[in-house]
């Protein structure tokens, strides 16, 4: 059994990547289960997502301690796990800029998104096919999203190198910018 | 082929499966998925209708009124949408108007918490209308019930020819699981009488005698509708007396819940037994009778503050311990918070 929760606010893409990666353990025979529990600002509001995957049935879908959290954002309290990752500064075990990953290698922050799916896979030890993971994504943005959850899924060292770089190169321009 | 589903899209697709070709329904976390899927659908098939209506009530009354016209008609709301068709359950039971109702549940009063998970609407499906009256209650606790007892709910709508309510919550509405819907096997209760058009018929909100003209001042024709309309709903209910039952012979205490904290507290059966309802009303009597005998504690956990509870110890005519779960936080940690505080030890 895998017990996974993914933490953000509405519209950082919490249901985008928990759906996916529940409809990749479907297709992989297992027994899901996929809560959503969030509250009803639609953005900027905390949103969670309780992930379960067994051989077997499952009875109690509400996870209260995780194997692994991902945590986009600290809006949602109070949540546990025995391994946290997340983007960098939101005091996780491992931190990450999947933000500045997304920007920097794709263009776009909300890739950051993918990138963080595919740390998540490997970390779980989800093996997929390309197929199997362009099905299971949402039809817009699908390519660019395949190549950034395979990013992700294969995150080096100097990767991690480059986002901290990006990170800390928005940083200074933004303090410049105040100025 | 299997899949993975959310409880409000089987309640959607069992409603198809059903025969339903009429949904009328105003957006209403965390019920809204069922309209939007029924808006698609109607977009798709142009042999089923889709309204979506200026509020609650007038979607009520439009599948009320599709019904009578022929079709298997639903609609699907959460709390407070639910208060605002009370009076069109009503009309339905006095008209005998074999129609369903979807209430996904959410913290109210009122507004409440949208998102948040309750079970706060249960004595409303008894007791939210004027008068007398014997509503079939369904509550199923997965996805894959979620589907079937869609179709039963339409199925005991058209034998009892009353609106059924089939109860879920923003958790199981929300809920996605691993489900073969093709392989879910319930047969499909026909169309109980004629659509408007077939013949001279009347349909009153007012009381009535056999041929629906209205009888406003007869007491005796009255008591003999009524008594008909009771006896009606106790034989199909009957057919559908649906429970769970897990026994704990090393237990004393057993533990009745439904809906969303059944699937929460699941994992307790090996300290103590379990019974669930999936039959909320008119309540599995007998059932209860029979199981609770055993057990020298009877628990009510859910998400209320004792609504089922107290409807328990009447129908026991024994002291419950009541477990309530309130705010929109669902889960084992808190369940067995109350229970270790309502027992007095340490549940683990």
């Amino acid at each position: 059994m895998g017990k996974l929760i993914i933490s953000g606010e509405g519209g950082q893409g919490v249901r985008v990547i928990s759906h996916t990666l529940a409809t990749l353990l479907a297709s992989l025979g297992y027994e899901v289960s996929l809560l959503y529990d969030y509250d009803s600002a639609v953005r900027g509001g905390m949103s969670v997502a309780h992930l379960i995957f067994d051989k077997q049935p499952i009875d109690n879908p509400v996870i209260e301690e995780a194997d692994i959290l991902l945590k986009l954002s600290d809006k949602a309290k109070g949540l546990r796990a025995e391994k946290t990752i997340g983007q960098i500064g939101l005091c996780a075990d491992e931190e990450i800029p999947f933000t500045e990953l997304g920007i920097e290698v794709f263009g776009k922050e909300v890739f950051g998104n993918m990138i963080a799916l595919g740390r998540l896979m490997t970390l779980m030890g989800i093996e997929v096919s390309e197929e199997e993971l362009a099905q299971a994504l949402p039809l817009k943005y699908r390519e660019e999203n395949i190549s950034a959850v395979l990013f992700g899924y294969h995150l080096k060292e100097e990767d991690l190198e480059r986002g901290l770089k990006s990170r800390k190169r928005r940083n200074c321009k933004n303090n410049t910018t105040q100025l | 082929m299997k899949r993975l589903v959310e409880g409000n899209e089987a309640v959607f697709l069992g409603a198809l499966k059903a025969g339903a070709t009429f949904f009328a329904g105003y957006p209403i976390t965390p019920s809204s998925e069922i309209l939007a899927l029924a808006a698609e659908h109607a977009a798709r098939d142009h042999g089923f209708k889709f309204i979506q209506s200026e509020d609650e009530i007038a979607a009520a009354n439009a599948i009320i009124g599709a019904s009578l016209a022929g079709a298997k008609s639903f609609t699907a709301t959460s709390g407070p949408g639910f208060s605002l068709v009370q009076e069109a359950i009503g009309y339905a039971h006095q008209a005998e108007v074999p129609t369903v109702f979807v209430n996904v549940q959410r913290v109210g009063p009122a507004t409440g918490m949208p998102t948040m998970p309750a079970q706060q609407d249960i004595l409303q499906t008894k007791y939210g209308s004027s008068g007398d009256y014997y509503p079939l209650v369904f509550y199923p606790n997965s996805v894959e019930e979620c589907y079937r007892y869609a179709i039963t709910a339409f199925n005991a709508a058209e034998e009892s020819m009353s609106p059924v309510i089939l109860l879920s919550d923003a958790f199981i509405g929300h809920l996605n699981e691993v489900v073969d819907l093709d392989a879910i096997e319930v047969k499909v209760v026909p169309r109980s009488r004629p659509p408007l058009g077939t013949g001279k018929r009347s349909f009153s909100g007012l009381a009535h005698d056999e041929e629906g003209n209205p009888r406003t001042a007869d007491a005796e024709v009255y008591r003999k509708w009524l008594s008909k309309v009771k006896a009606r709903h106790e034989e199909v209910a009957a057919r559908y007396s649906d429970f769970k039952f897990k026994g704990n012979t090393s237990s004393d205490t057993l533990i009745i819940s439904y809906g969303i904290v059944s699937r929460v507290i699941a994992p307790l059966d090996s300290e103590f037994a379990l019974f669930r309802p999936i039959r909320i009303f008119p309540m599995l009597g007998p059932e209860l009778q029979h199981y609770a005998q055993g057990y020298k504690k009877i628990v009510v956990i859910e998400a209320n503050d004792g609504q089922y509870g107290c409807l328990v110890e009447r129908e026991l005519k024994r002291e419950v311990i009541q477990v309530p779960l309130l705010g929109g936080r669902i889960s084992l940690g808190l369940a067995k918070k109350g229970l270790s505080e309502k027992l007095g030890r340490e549940v683990h």
